[in-house]
């Protein structure tokens, strides 16, 4: 048996079955079932990890979720970042990482940052990095304080998924509660679902040995009578992390078999929570040194994975349930040097231990000797006049014990504190919820059992269901009560030492007293300034010695302080079960029929509004991005270009008051557009912004087609409805989203109308006969057809509306035919370069929810003889102010080779921190061989030939203000 | 993550709705006759209880149907969903 620190005997490792890894590339043997952890100190390895601010060194400190104090990488085959090294067991050839040290935990460089840290108080960066500015600071803090890094390697090893369940019980604990909670209500049979939770499955109030084989046993019946019920589900290997509104519970669940992570959202008729309970620490002068460990670590590694890390072991406690760990150490060979116990009053509950075993009762510890690791300590009598130094390699802690409140806070139930138990302890719920057992302050083991059957049958008596009685074991030794007093802090400290209060922040006891000095009183700005109860393990087993630290220092109760508030995940999740996966499942992305088209055509395709996917730009063979766009503008001005604009939102309006609400939505005037031709229109929100601009076409008497930008379709929708629904339900008006059902290729460039006469179609194309903004429908070589004669990009341009189905017919014919014109297709990309030639609007550039119609020029779509339309009144009155408005102008470098970043400040010269507008989208224009900007700026349309000054990132560059349009100003060719 | 009972599909999943704002007031008539600052108490002040507050809801991947829900803001407990008033 290589390992130092292994008990000969016992635990539920495999001793038979050595398993090999490397920490931080030194190789380490374990056993089958050991933790990291575990097996480090099995192997007597103390300093696993450096502290987030002071990077003092750190060890294992608990067996379990709860661990403040050692996270680690684990990398290759399996990798993850910022685990606990008590959550992670050991694989054959696996490679694990301190996090946050550099080189290695031993030698860590950053340790000097210790010498320096009367200098780091909390709050510390708010009042030293603001100047000259936080991100000159940020990377090199970011590096000492960081989480393990990202791994590079991004192919997901694991694949996520989640799903949606309902049932009557949901029971969350995979401990003594929880079973027998699932039993009970397993025999109402209703459906139950039962949370095996990772939370408590190490851990919980210790349990004497001779108890604890009865209650396996027992308990292990009550698993096996489970299997035969086929109401019950049971999660394993499963963390309950959220409670939200209306009994849902998010519960994540590691699915080894199939290597994911499944998320289940649960929704219960009724919840019972077994969480269990925690452990907490005490508060001395260097509690942090590797080898002082919580009590229940203690047990846990010496019962479950047969490791005591100490030969001289001394227990330090406020309460009586160290005495245990006592005697389970005992019970394996292990000599207590000492039991130093804060109670001045400890009645019987040491009584026959002993008499090697030291007991000093009205103790404190004042001082820990050891940098690296624990070699020894002082206690001093709480009355002041005795102190005594001991030396010992291990030392246990208990501060008392939490229920675990994470989900019962959550949920919205309330809590209190209880003297008796030290602790804070659920009262009333806001949701059907109760907490059971350990959960709910009942910690020593028979009472637990009671009380939960209890409980539980009044529950289901409640409900007026039925179960079968429930016979519980005889326990034997587990009779004493749980008997605790309050002891947060010690009575004084020396300066020179640290007593933290949360290990895993660095947050001390000093900490605390600033941020009370410095006015922050309240609990949760404790936190916020101290960093308290943040972070990867959520103040598991700080948090209640804060609030117990808060009250004496301020003399509140405790309940006047009462607890930060736990919030979800209780312990971290992984993103891939909350994010979104990759645009495939939870938000499809949409496509049309010619989407593969596309993709065998070189196109790059872009997410474009409302989840498409569109052609940003075809790649020919050997062509860069901005060839490729300069090719296919060209194509537009001087040829023949074609592109798919199926995902224009498309609606419907018709009823006797079409036009009556048209007029309504719309800021100019709808009711008199002739029968067969469209309108461009704005519609506004009520307080006067830019909904959307689009057209709006007459079909007939009573009918109208409205096409909207694409990302705003569903807005647009819902905008159109709500009006109808709401304030104009008098209204007999139909809106039908049709944007799925009308596809369309657009067919632009000077010889589009050659073009187009090739075919077979019943439509005059003529500019007399159908003029721009006209609509018609007709029949195109076989397919019905409604062709508008819209342009987005400022050229002939003719948009050949089909059915669905049609489209991809059409798009081949028109190919086919189109080569010997040099047909290019387009994407997104040209469109926004033309359309910055032409000045015309982009909903997110042009658009951004301050302008208003006027300020973009757009004052000749505002009627000024409707009485009344959505904006109208909102728009005359945002402008009684008189203050400067922001006016779209066009924009040209002095520099010919100069381009503006979009979103680059317009400063005034005088002073060039004033920033008096902004370029809004900047283009190489390939028809004027230049880069033209739109932008918009103070006063601007008078300010035409101005020079101004635009601040890139190297520096300032000068601009010329010119009329917002760089080609064909009149607007011939769009009409031609 | 809340469950709302449609009145004509039952209870359904949150994600099938959207949320269309606080019940309000209906559009008045002669907007362009209101003072000032009635117009900006109709504009800018819903009403924002804490407690039982009036939602509108759209059944949008549903059935369709525009609904007000009453809700308590502090436990999120639905307590009443009707059809939204067509009148």
């Amino acid at each position: 048996m290589p390992h130092k620190y292994r008990l000969p005997q016992g635990g539920k490792i495999d001793r038979q079955k050595p398993i090999k890894f490397t920490f931080n590339g030194v190789t380490i043997e374990g056993c089958q079932g050991d933790t990291i952890a575990s097996a480090l100190l099995a192997n007597g390895i103390r300093i696993t990890g450096r502290s987030f601010k002071y990077h003092r060194p750190r060890g294992i400190v608990t067996a379990g979720i709860e661990e403040p104090g050692t996270f680690v990488e684990v990398m290759g085959e399996g990798r993850s970042t910022t685990v606990p090294a008590t959550m992670v067991h050991v694989q054959p050839e696996m490679q694990v990482k301190s996090i946050n040290c550099w080189p290695n935990p031993k030698y860590d460089l950053a340790q000097l940052l210790q010498v320096f840290s009367p200098l780091l108080p909390s709050g510390f960066y708010y009042k030293t990095f603001f100047q000259p500015e936080w991100k000159v600071f940020e990377p090199f803090i970011r590096k000492m304080a960081g989480l393990a890094k990202i791994p590079q390697d991004d192919t997901p090893l694991q694949s996520y998924d989640s799903t949606d369940t309902h049932c009557e019980f949901l029971i969350v604990g995979g401990g003594i509660s929880g079973i027998i909670a699932t039993v009970m209500t397993a025999q109402t049979g209703k459906r139950v679902i039962w949370v095996d939770n990772l939370q408590n499955q190490h851990g919980g109030f210790p349990i004497a040995s001779a108890d604890k084989i009865i209650l396996e046993r027992w308990l292990q019946a009550l698993r096996d009578q489970l299997k035969g019920f086929a109401n019950v589900r049971i999660l394993k290997q499963a963390l309950a992390w959220g409670y939200r509104e209306q009994n849902l519970v998010l519960v994540n669940q590691n699915r080894e078999e199939v290597n994911d992570v499944l998320l289940w959202r649960i929704r219960a008729r009724q919840v019972l929570l077994a969480n269990g309970c925690t452990e907490r620490g005490l508060v001395f002068p260097d509690n942090d040194r590797p080898g002082i460990m919580l009590a229940s670590g203690v047990m846990k590694y010496c019962q479950h994975y047969a490791v005591t890390p100490g030969e001289r072991i001394i227990l330090y406690t406020n309460n009586n349930s160290i005495r245990i760990l006592a005697e389970t150490l005992m019970g394996q060979g292990k000599e207590i040097s000492a039991i130093i116990d804060t109670r001045e009053d400890t009645g019987q509950d040491y009584r026959g231990l002993p008499p090697t075993i030291k007991i000093l009762t009205g103790y404190e510890i004042t001082k820990v000797i050891g940098w690296n690791s624990v070699r020894g300590l002082i206690a001093s009598s709480l009355s002041g006049d005795d102190s005594i130094r001991l030396s010992c390699d291990l030392l246990a802690v208990s501060g008392g014990w939490n229920p675990n409140l994470q989900l019962w806070m959550q949920s919205g139930g309330a809590y209190a504190f209880s003297p008796e138990t030290a602790t804070f302890v659920p009262t009333t719920s806001l949701q059907e919820v109760i907490a059971l057992g350990m959960c709910a302050g009942y910690f020593n083991p028979k009472e637990n059992l009671c009380e939960t059957r209890k409980r539980v049958s009044e529950l289901i008596e409640n409900l007026g269901l039925k179960s079968e009685s429930l016979e519980l074991p005889q326990l034997n030794m587990s009779e004493k009560p749980y008997r605790i007093q309050s002891y947060w802090q010690p009575s004084s400290t020396n300066i020179g030492s640290k007593s933290f209060v949360d290990i895993l922040n660095d947050v001390t006891l000093e900490d605390i007293k600033l941020a009370l000095r410095e006015g922050y009183d309240d609990i949760e700005l404790v936190k916020r300034y101290t960093t308290l109860g943040m972070g990867l393990d959520q103040g598991k087993t700080g948090n209640v010695n804060a609030t117990g630290i808060v009250a004496t220092l301020s003399g509140k109760p405790m309940d006047d302080v009462g607890l930060i508030k736990y919030r979800s995940p209780v312990s971290p999740i992984p993103f891939g079960t909350v994010g979104k996966p990759e645009g495939k499942f939870i938000k499809p992305y949409r496509t049309t029929p010619i989407t593969n088209w596309n993709r065998k055509n070189g196109a790059v395709l872009y997410e474009a509004g409302a989840n498409w996917k569109r052609p940003g730009y075809y790649l020919l063979q050997n062509e860069t991005m901005a060839e490729a766009i300069n090719r296919e503008a060209r194509a537009v001005r001087n040829g023949l270009a074609i592109y798919d604009g199926s995902p224009l939102g498309t609606f419907e309006i018709k009823g006797r008051d079409a036009a009556k609400f048209l007029d309504m939505i719309y800021t100019n005037r709808i009711g008199d557009i002739p029968k067969g031709t469209g309108r461009y229109g704005l519609m506004l929100t009520e307080e006067g912004f830019i909904l959307d601009d689009g057209v709006c076409f007459c079909m007939a008497e009573n009918w109208y087609q409205v096409s909207v930008s694409t990302g705003n379709a569903d807005q647009v929708h819902l905008h159109l409805e709500k009006c109808l629904r709401y304030d104009f339900s008098h209204l007999e008006v139909s809106v039908t989203n049709l944007t799925l059902q009308w596809m369309n290729a657009t067919v632009c460039g000077p010889l589009a109308r050659d073009f187009l006469q090739e075919f077979s179609l019943d439509i005059d194309l003529s500019p007399e006969k159908f003029p721009f903004m006209g609509i018609r429908d007709g029949v195109f070589n076989g397919m019905p057809v409604r062709i508008a004669r819209v342009s987005f990009t400022g050229e002939l341009s003719f948009e050949i509306n089909v059915h669905t189905r049609y489209l991809k017919q059409l798009w081949e014919r028109l190919i086919s035919k189109g080569n010997k014109y040099g047909i290019t297709p387009i994407g997104s990309e040209t469109n926004h370069v033309l359309r910055v030639e032409k000045g015309f609007l982009s909903l997110g550039h042009e658009v951004d929810g301050v302008v208003d119609p006027i300020d973009l020029g757009l004052g000749w779509v505002m009627s000024k003889f409707k009485k009344d339309y959505i904006g109208k009144k909102a728009v005359a009155l945002n402008r009684t102010s008189h203050l400067p408005r922001k006016e779209l102008v066009g924009l040209v470098a002095q520099n010919n080779d100069i381009q503006f970043p979009e979103g680059a400040p317009i400063v005034v010269s005088k002073n060039q921190s004033i920033i008096e507008g902004h370029v809004t989208a900047s283009v190489w224009s390939e028809i004027n061989n230049r880069f033209v900007a739109l932008a918009l700026l103070n006063n601007g349309r008078s300010r035409i030939s101005e020079i101004v000054q635009v601040r890139n990132l190297t520096g300032i560059e000068k601009g010329e203000v010119v009329a917002p349009c760089f080609y064909d100003p009149d607007g011939k060719r769009l009409r031609s | 993550m809340i469950t709302i009972n449609c009145p004509f599909c039952g209870p359904r999943d949150e994600r099938e709705f959207e949320y269309c704002g606080p019940h309000r007031q209906k559009r008045p008539d002669k907007i362009n006759e209101m003072t000032t600052s009635a117009f900006i108490d109709y504009l800018t002040v819903p009403e924002n209880p804490e407690g039982e507050a009036k939602e509108v809801w759209w059944h949008r991947r549903g059935c369709g149907a525009w609904l007000l829900v009453v809700r308590n803001t502090r436990t999120h407990e639905i307590i009443k969903v009707s059809e939204l008033d067509a009148t």
